[in-house]
């Protein structure tokens, strides 16, 4: 109806410095929710380039192909297109992939010396074969399966140097008599002349060939590329996504439907305001003849119509402030590694800046959020416009029951008409003390969390007193001559170099072992029987003999047990009380590699109460034996390795008080020149300090950020209510002010109006406080009482006093301002509309 | 024939103590009638006529206008029925600010998205003197122009009734007079039933009959004794 709409357009337009709070509110809610949406989005997108630039973008491939398929998938007309691998096992614990001509224009493996291979006979190899097999090196020949190829590049893959390698070679000839030719593997990757048949068409060849499609699809032989399937929305079920997708996205866009929703609850207080200065207009258009439905939907229009420029102009500015953040957190993370020697910065930096990617359909996305936004906003406001009296529109008086106070006559007549103003205009009053409070309260929520993490970082988690941890892995014995090396590191005031190895714990194999107090746990249900292990660790010699001493056992003791565990697996950390594993009197473990495996017994011959030198935590569900690492490594020998997990695991840990970086340098160094850096991973005091100061300022930063931006929604909702309500009361205070009340007078009772404002408002933050502290408290492991005493004095008090402080001044800026308005205007003007 | 009847309507409000607005008022209105009701401040003049415009509720009572009962109406029926069939002029602020003069009189036809008959438009504005401020907006026109305009809205759907409530209220003598007249003219033209409340002896004396609103009673002015309509 086209009346409708010029009547929303034309109350836009008239009213042009009323509608700003809510234009203003509403671009910077857009601003928000369209950073979070660019953001998500583009690293959705960048997930996507990455892995069509990678792995590429076929729909599907299917392995071990034989001579008929082969000849089906090429007679097949609903495929566009197909090419082949050719995969050849080798003696050298290395696989040949002969890629074909769709593999060779993607990123894929990038040379980190030599190039990548352009004819047949030319192979790339990764680094770590080269550090394993220092005769071979680029430019160097192989044979492999009687043949004889050419090392012609260099790639890094980031694998265990003890783990099988992937040679990539270059697949020449495609023709079946080739490919076939000998006992190599060959596989198919299909595109389909329309992809969304890739489900349905591959089950069908599948089928034709009497292949089962779901156990081909477990055991890897088909492989669906789901990541560019999904990313077009293309699903097993045609369009209907499965439950994990739904669960991804309701995940991954939840938290950007409830910004929706309260952005949609600030906006509604600052498009209420400018609404309700159209009463007027309204009680006239339904006394002509304007139905309730026709007037909701002039108000939806008004604020749609409202919204598009803050829209657009939002969605341009989301862009600049996505790029901003990242850019802002990228630097951050120049300030970490640059402080950090070349070594280890390595590890800590980020790969570079990239552009948020800009795709249509986030723009998309973001406007629509926006709309449903705004939409959702102006839902009460039609409501009520449109349930308005006629009557109590054009004449303002009202037929609803209101309850009346006893308006005392208490004290000043400035606190007293304050207190009875305010009782009047208690629902404008309260738009404003949400909008504040809903600010307010979305920053104690982050602060309360924050305090929570510094009480379980001080009081859940195992405080290790050593600043250097270094934890290599290897396919066979730590060279002796790395830790002689390290010895020899001048200034390290404590040092352990250890090994440890993991074992299944079957509490079956071992009836009558658990003790008294454990049954008795497990029964209370503080703790589960099928969730133990055993880690057996090897210390050093010097310091198993130093356990044993300090624990009066003989030295000829070859295993010990910690003969405690946590009595609780809830209890926080530092408040766990431990009971003992056993009081058996058979002195023995039975353990095992894996479930399947065959059953090792371990001889305990002491018993120790503390984890020697403070060296790991201990986790709930653990149950350690020490020995010495000559004794395990040699247990290892006689029994061999688990078939799933064949990797020696050592760690080296020290602590140095005066000089760590320096100290922490060298040994890295020398770690790196025995272990690739691939096979293991160190981490320091300063690293974490390093990260942990990089998050905290990520944190503060974007912190500071949303909190702004709610902070000016609120300010600018604040500012226009109050500015809004003392201008809709001039004539009052014109009457007021011919009754004899001076303008001083009027002034002493607005601020007292705004002081009631304050102290509700602060009541009811400070209900919010204590519930957002309660509900922390209460969820977490800790005692209620001791948790909320901790973050009561972990809490960072400051933002929250900032963010009133400006509260405060904004309120009072705009009492200030309304007061100019009202009280500058002629009395005789005002009288005279009276 | 009665375009307007009342059966026993009363109104009373409740706010914290009841008052008695309207009491069993019995009222009748023939076609083409022009009636004035006047009455002191706080008699109930304007309650009647936010009744019959329907955008109030009776505590009890029937009102029937042009043989329907619009106290059983639903709210959306009621606001329809009043967009085609009575007319309603204020006091003050009667136009819609921000659309043109023409819109403003064509309100009720584009809420119900009907076209108006050029004719009757051209025949109203001619007699009310505002053809030629068609595309002006009300803050452009003065009182008694944006009087006229009011008129003219309340006239463009041949409606059963026109209800005015104090329309000279706002306005000085010289426009009150032309206001007057104006609801003359369009009575005798239009054969429209008019209603006025006022408190402008002079136009009471203009119109046909002349009713008494007392303390919610309303009496008429020709009988001899006081008697309760």
């Amino acid at each position: 109806m086209k009346i409708i709409n010029e009547l929303a357009s034309s109350a836009i337009k008239s009213n042009k410095r009323d509608t700003l709070a809510t234009k203003l509110s509403i671009l910077l809610a857009v601003v928000l929710l369209g950073s979070v949406v660019f953001i998500i989005s583009s690293l959705k997108e960048d997930k996507y380039l990455e892995v069509v630039s990678v792995v590429g973008n076929f729909n599907v491939s299917v392995s071990d192909i034989d001579e008929q398929m082969y000849n089906s998938l090429i007679e097949n007309k609903d495929i566009k297109q197909i090419s082949f691998d050719r995969i050849t096992a080798t003696e050298l614990n290395a696989t040949i992939y002969e890629k074909g001509d769709y593999y060779w224009k993607l990123k894929g493996f990038e040379p980190v010396a030599g190039r990548k291979s352009e004819a047949a006979g030319e192979l790339m190899v990764p680094t770590r074969f080269l550090v394993r097999n220092k005769d071979f090196a680029v430019g160097s020949q192989l044979n492999a399966n009687n043949k004889s190829y050419t090392i012609v590049g260099e790639y890094d893959d980031y694998g265990y140097t003890f783990e099988d390698c992937i040679f990539i070679g270059y697949l020449s000839n495609t023709s079946k008599e080739s490919l076939f030719a000998d006992n190599s593997v060959i596989e198919a990757f299909i595109w389909f002349n329309n992809p969304r048949d890739t489900y349905t068409l591959t089950k069908q060849i599948l089928k034709d060939f009497g292949v089962d499609a779901k156990t081909a699809e477990d055991t890897g032989r088909v492989y669906f590329n789901k990541d560019v399937l999904e990313y077009k929305m293309i699903y097993p079920s045609g369009i209907i996504p499965p439950k994990k997708v739904l669960i991804e996205a309701a995940e991954t866009y939840g938290g950007c439907l409830l910004l929706v929703l309260l952005f949609a609850v600030m906006i509604y207080g600052a498009f209420n305001v400018w609404n309700s200065r159209d009463i007027k207009q309204i009680a006239l258009l339904k006394s002509v003849g304007m139905t309730e439905r026709q007037v909701r939907k002039m108000v939806r229009i008004k604020a749609l119509r409202l919204s598009c420029f803050p829209i657009i102009a939002g969605t341009a500015l989301a862009y600049i402030t996505s790029n901003l953040l990242l850019y802002l957190m990228w630097f951050n993370n120049s300030i970490t590694y640059r402080k950090l020697s070349d070594i280890f910065s390595e590890n800590m930096q980020a790969p570079d800046f990239r552009l948020v990617s800009f795709s249509v359909p986030t723009v998309i996305l973001i406007i629509s959020m926006s709309l449903i936004t705004v939409y959702i906003s102006a839902l009460l406001p039609a409501v009520k416009s449109a349930k308005l009296k006629v009557i109590e529109g054009l004449n303002g008086i009202s037929e609803n029951k209101i309850k009346f106070g006893k308006s005392k006559i208490d004290g000043r007549v400035e606190n007293t008409l304050a207190r009875d103003y305010f009782r009047s205009y208690s629902s404008t009053y309260r738009t404003i003390i949400f909008s504040m409070v809903i600010s307010a309260m979305v920053l104690t929520i982050v602060l309360v969390s924050q305090s929570y993490g510094i009480i379980v970082r001080e009081y859940d988690k195992f405080q290790n007193p050593y600043n250097f941890t270094s934890r290599i892995y290897t396919q066979s014995e730590l060279d002796k001559d790395l830790t002689e090396d390290i010895k020899r590191v001048e200034g390290i005031d404590e040092l352990h170099i250890y090994m440890d190895k993991s074992f299944e714990f079957n509490s079956d194999d071992n009836r009558n072992f658990l003790s008294g107090e454990f049954q008795d746990a497990t029964a209370e249900g503080r703790k589960q029987k099928n969730d133990l292990y055993v880690i057996i660790y090897g210390l050093s010699e010097e310091d198993y003999r130093s356990v044993l001493r300090d624990n009066g056992l003989d030295a000829a003791t070859s295993y010990v047990l910690l003969n405690k565990i946590a009595g609780n697996n809830t209890a926080p950390y530092a408040f766990r009380e431990y009971i003992p594993i056993t009081n058996a009197e058979r002195k023995e473990i039975n353990l095992r590699n894996n479930e399947a495996g065959e059953i090792i017994t371990v001889p305990v011959e002491g018993y120790i109460n503390e984890f020697p030198f403070e060296l790991e935590s201990l986790d709930k569900n653990g149950i350690y034996i020490f020995t010495q690492m000559s004794v395990l490594e040699e247990f290892i020998r006689e029994r061999g390795q688990d078939e799933g997990d064949s990797v020696y695991y050592y760690t080296i840990k020290l602590k140095e008080k005066d000089d760590l970086s320096s100290i922490a340098d060298k040994c890295e160094r020398i770690i790196t020149s025995y272990i690739p850096k691939s096979d293991h991973f160190t981490s320091t005091d300063i690293l974490k300090a390093a990260s942990y100061e990089e998050q905290n300022r990520n944190e503060h930063m974007l912190n500071a950020g949303i909190q702004i931006i709610l902070l000016i929604i609120a300010l600018s909702n604040a500012y226009n209510s109050f500015h809004g309500n003392l201008r809709s009361r001039k004539r009052e205070f014109q009457v007021l002010s011919t009754t004899g009340m001076t303008e001083k007078q009027i002034k002493r009772m607005i601020f007292s109006e705004s002081k009631i404002l304050f102290a509700i408002t602060a009541a009811a933050y400070l209900l919010v406080f204590c519930l957002a502290i309660g509900v922390r408290a209460y969820r977490s492991n800790f005692s209620f009482g001791f948790a909320v005493k901790e973050i009561i004095l972990s809490l960072n008090y400051i933002p929250v006093i900032l963010i009133f402080a400006v509260m405060i001044s904004g309120v009072l800026a705009a009492t200030q301002s309304g007061i100019k308005n009202i009280l500058g205007d002629d009395i005789n003007n005002a009288i005279r509309e009276i | 024939m009665s375009i307007v009847k009342t059966i026993k309507l009363t109104k009373t409000y409740n706010s914290g103590v009841a008052v008695n607005a309207l009491s069993d008022v019995d009222f009748e209105l023939a076609k083409g009638e022009l009636v004035a009701i006047i009455g002191d401040s706080g008699s109930g003049k304007s309650t009647l006529l936010h009744l019959l415009a329907g955008v109030d509720t009776p505590t009890s009572g029937e009102i029937y206008i042009q043989d329907k009962n619009i106290t059983k109406l639903n709210k959306d029926d009621l606001t329809v029925f009043r967009r085609r069939n009575i007319g309603v002029i204020y006091q003050f602020f009667n136009l819609i600010p921000n659309i043109t003069v023409h819109k403003n009189i064509l309100l009720p036809l584009l809420l119900d998205n009907k076209r108006e008959d050029k004719n009757y438009f051209n025949e109203i504005t001619e007699i009310l003197g505002i053809r030629d401020k068609l595309n002006r907006y009300p803050k452009q026109l003065s009182g008694g122009e944006q009087q006229r305009v009011a008129i003219a809205r309340s006239l463009i759907t041949r409606p059963a009734i026109i209800l005015a409530d104090e329309p000279t209220g706002n306005l000085d003598r010289k426009n009150s007079e032309e206001i007057t007249a104006l609801f003359r003219l369009v009575n005798k033209r239009f054969l429209s039933t008019i209603m006025i409340i006022t408190h402008d002896e002079k136009v009471a004396v203009s119109c046909d009959k002349v009713f008494k609103m007392v303390d919610g009673r309303l009496y008429s002015l020709e009988e001899a004794g006081c008697e309760n309509h």
